[in-house]
């Protein structure tokens, strides 16, 4: 069972702690739920692609010595507004729900 | 070089070339080349793989090179990933249909004014997909990994190891 996850809170909720690289955001969704969540990692690009061309992240592409080069992602201030507002939104239905759904202790028979 | 890696990045070049323009979509191999370097990379190093296996591991997790192609060109098209041959296919599907449902159709002058009709729906569709690609910053949204709406994402369920598999851009 689960509810539908917001993957573009989620993404800009990890550029909130500062601009990353596409691997890095997969990999701190992961990280930041102790490894329950994981992003399709082919699903990540289209998502901050968009987010780009909705103006909520900015992206630069930055040389690296002996690797190839990066591209990093960071938050515009329209982005953290809309993370706020998603982020509103869904505690406002995770606690519908919980005040719904047993205790897990009640639940378990 | 890693060839294994090469051939998965040319094969989605070769999937992308005619459906994104040449920059963005070198931009888009460029991008994709240093996550499969860099998720390659730590697999070597945290789960002690060999070179290729490690690849090969951060291939699977990047997922198959139609998928990729697909979701990015979706984006890219603004959230319709409809072709023209869709739309031509769809077109001549239905109308086949109408035949077989209503066999005096074909008969009847109506397909005069049908076959019309349904070309003129399909075109309508096919000019809208034609400004969502070049409507440029202005694109629709995809339809992206649910929205928190209390919907149901029959593909997030947990998996054998408790961990969440989040939606992808087709869901909604």
């Amino acid at each position: 069972m689960s509810y539908r996850t917001d993957t573009r809170a989620l993404v800009l909720a990890t550029l909130s702690e500062g601009p990353r690289h596409g691997y890095a955001i997969s990999r701190a969704i992961r990280r930041l739920s102790d490894d329950v969540l994981k992003l399709g990692e082919g699903q990540l690009y289209p998502v901050l692609h968009d987010l780009e061309e909705q103006g909520l992240v900015t992206a630069e592409w930055e040389m690296q010595e002996g690797d190839p080069p990066r591209r990093v992602y960071a938050l515009t201030e329209k982005g953290r507004a809309e993370l706020a507002a998603r982020a509103k939104k869904w505690f406002a239905f995770a606690d519908a729900v919980a005040s719904v759904l047993p205790k897990p202790a009640e639940g378990r028979s | 070089m890693n060839q294994r890696l090469d051939a998965y990045l040319s094969d989605l070049e070769g999937k992308l070339r005619s459906q994104i323009d040449d920059a963005r979509r070198d931009e888009i191999i460029a991008e994709l080349r240093f996550h499969l370097t860099m998720s390659a990379r730590d697999a070597q190093a945290e789960l002690e793989m060999e070179p290729d296996e490690a690849t090969k591991a951060a291939l699977r997790a990047l997922g198959s090179v139609e998928n990729v192609a697909e979701d990015l060109v979706r984006q890219h098209r603004g959230g319709t990933a409809q072709s023209e041959w869709h739309v031509a296919r769809f077109q001549v599907l239905l109308y086949v249909l109408l035949c077989i449902l209503i066999p005096a159709l074909h008969r009847s002058s109506a397909h005069l004014i049908l076959f019309p009709s349904l070309y003129a729906s399909g075109l309508a569709l096919h000019s809208e997909s034609l400004l969502a690609r070049f409507r440029g910053g202005g694109l629709a949204l995809p339809p992206v990994a649910g929205d928190v709406d209390g919907g149901y994402d029959r593909r997030g369920d947990p998996g054998d190891d408790g961990t969440h598999a989040l939606a992808d851009s087709k869901d909604s």
